[in-house]
């Protein structure tokens, strides 16, 4: 690889990049502190909306839809609600429980208060028909028809979906992606336009190595090159620096999130993003930087021939 | 080697530099290009190496038609064309081997070879010991020869050197323009800039002459 005029052409590039950024080591520092900020702010933004967004798919997962029909509806017509529930494409699965199955369910789930059951002469509790939903399926709209749809049967009592925390859920997710969306693109733009600033100083710096390689045959690709370079390190670096930095405070945020009573919040596991995403990130960060950076510098035809 | 037919050059305002001119420089020559101060003679070589665009006219250097070439067909033509600038231009932050390497580097060459061509190139200016030295530990005579070094070190077909000698005393003029000759003698065309009428007058070169807006072909001899 490095055998090719091209690959050392490449290598060449590399190395006037890093002298660019030697150059001036505290400006790259500078510029690599404030490229992290705004990165920090997009990390965090994003780590908020995975979160809520992993609530509510874990809310779905663990909720179920239950039901509750009149007293009177028979276990045939409640058999046949379940399978009309089934084929909904929103359903995993939907099954009819009779009122002595919801006892014996209910007795299961709350051991404690369960054996006040035993007090009723008749079974206290509704046919059922539960339905478990699809948990990738949160759509907040789509959750609610399937809920009115079944509510409209003439032997339904009430249908309990979970509505005010799934609004809630709802609600939240929304302004995090809206306002969460915007303050990151600022952010982004803050910083992509910290490094294009920057590394176009760099440029200027330079035009005089820039003007004399261009003499001796650096085509204007090659001339962008090394730029491309700069950003890109810049952007890696920050993108770096970001997502530690946002590491080690969402751990400490979700360490402190551990008093609130596990029943409280279900369950739900807060976690920072994914390998991947962060992968990611570091390489969209990057390579946008250094785009950013490449498409920034004007390599003149050399227009400063000075005597 | 380089053919110039019918340039205009005209910068606004004023009367055009270069009005109409055409000559030809053949394979091998060794021209002076002279005419006082403003004629045009910097105007000239960056359009010969399309670093400006002519109004009108066309140039071929090397067998390139450069007047017509893209951004980066221009740069690849460059890299048969050497240029000598009467300030050197060296870089001051690079030793004088990194700033020697430079068109090697731009080609993509080998390292060792790199170094080997460097070497050689010093070792025939006159420079082979100072090779780690900084363009700013170095007089005006060596600053100059470490350029026409970096000018040389790619084996341009065509040498172009704008008042090589302009901040130099006469016996370092006269001693940069023998490297010149040396590296016309092996075969380069090389093309100077100068209104030195004493190194014109020393050597019996071929002379074009510009001023207000035309090129006169004196001849050799040095009767400007
Ligand atoms: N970029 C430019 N814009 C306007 N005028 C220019 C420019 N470059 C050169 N000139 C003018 O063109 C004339 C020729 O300049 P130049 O080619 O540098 O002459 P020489 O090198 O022979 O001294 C001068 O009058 C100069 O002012
Ligand atoms: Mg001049």
């Amino acid at each position: 690889m490095s055998e090719t005029p091209a690959a050392r052409q490449l290598q060449f590039a590399a190395r006037l990049a890093m002298q660019g950024l030697a150059r001036a080591p505290l400006t790259t520092m500078l510029t690599i502190l404030t490229a992290s900020l705004s990165f920090f702010a997009i990390v965090t933004a994003w780590t908020i909306a995975a979160n809520l967004d992993m609530a509510l798919l874990r809310f779905n997962e663990v909720v179920r839809v239950s039901v509750f029909l009149k007293p009177g509806a028979s276990d045939a017509r409640g058999k046949e609600i379940a399978s009309q529930a089934a084929r909904n494409a929103l359903v995993r699965e939907a099954r009819y429980l009779p009122p002595a199955d919801a006892a014996e369910r209910f007795r299961r789930q709350f051991p404690d208060i369960g054996a006040a059951l035993d007090q009723f002469p008749d079974p206290p509790l509704l046919p059922t028909v539960e339905a478990a939903l699809k948990p990738g399926d949160t759509d907040l709209a789509r959750v609610q028809a399937f809920a009115a749809g079944l509510q409209k049967l003439p032997e339904v009592d009430s249908v309990d979906y979970g509505k005010d925390v799934r609004e809630a859920l709802d609600r939240l997710s929304a302004a995090v992606y809206r306002i969460g969306g915007a303050l990151a693109l600022l952010a982004a733009v803050i910083g992509l336009f910290t490094v294009a600033s920057v590394v176009r100083l760099s440029y200027a710096r330079r035009a005089g190595e820039m003007h004399i390689l261009s003499v001796f045959g650096a085509t204007p690709v090659f001339l962008r090159i090394p730029y491309f370079f700069e950003g890109m390190f810049i952007g890696a670096a920050s993108s770096v620096l970001a997502l530690l930095a946002a590491a080690f405070g969402s751990s400490w945020v979700f360490s402190e999130l551990a008093v609130i009573p596990e029943s409280l919040y279900s369950g739900f596991g807060f976690s920072f993003l994914s390998w991947g995403a962060v992968l990611t990130f570091m390489l969209v960060a990057s390579l946008v930087s250094g785009l950013i950076a490449m498409i920034s510098v004007r390599p003149g035809a050399g227009s400063e021939w000075i005597e | 080697m380089i053919e110039v037919q019918s340039l205009t050059r005209a910068f606004a305002g004023s009367p055009p530099v270069l009005n109409n001119i055409s000559f030809r420089v053949e394979r091998g020559e060794f021209v002076f290009l002279t005419g006082p101060s403003g004629a045009g003679k910097t105007t000239l070589f960056r359009i010969l190496i399309g670093m400006d665009q002519p109004n009108s006219g066309t140039v071929r250097v090397a067998d390139q038609p450069v007047t017509q070439f893209t951004r980066h067909q221009l740069a690849l033509a460059r890299r048969s064309i050497g240029v000598v600038f009467q300030d050197f231009k060296l870089l001051p932050n690079r030793t004088v081997a990194e700033n020697v390497s430079l068109p090697l580097e731009v080609l993509g060459k080998p390292p060792a070879q790199i170094r080997a061509r460097v070497f050689k190139v010093l070792t025939r200016v006159g420079m082979p010991h100072r090779q780690q030295a900084y363009p700013r530990q170095l007089s005006g005579g060596e600053q100059q020869r470490v350029a026409i070094a970096r000018a040389l070190v790619h084996d341009p077909q065509v040498l172009l050197a704008d008042e090589p000698t302009g901040n130099l005393d006469t016996e370092r003029s006269f001693s940069i323009l023998e490297l010149l000759r040396e590296a016309n003698a092996r075969g380069a065309t090389v093309v100077v800039a100068t209104h030195s009428a004493e190194l014109i007058e020393k050597y019996h070169s071929r002379v074009l002459v510009l001023g207000d807006g035309g090129i006169r072909d004196a001849g050799s001899g040095g009767s400007v």
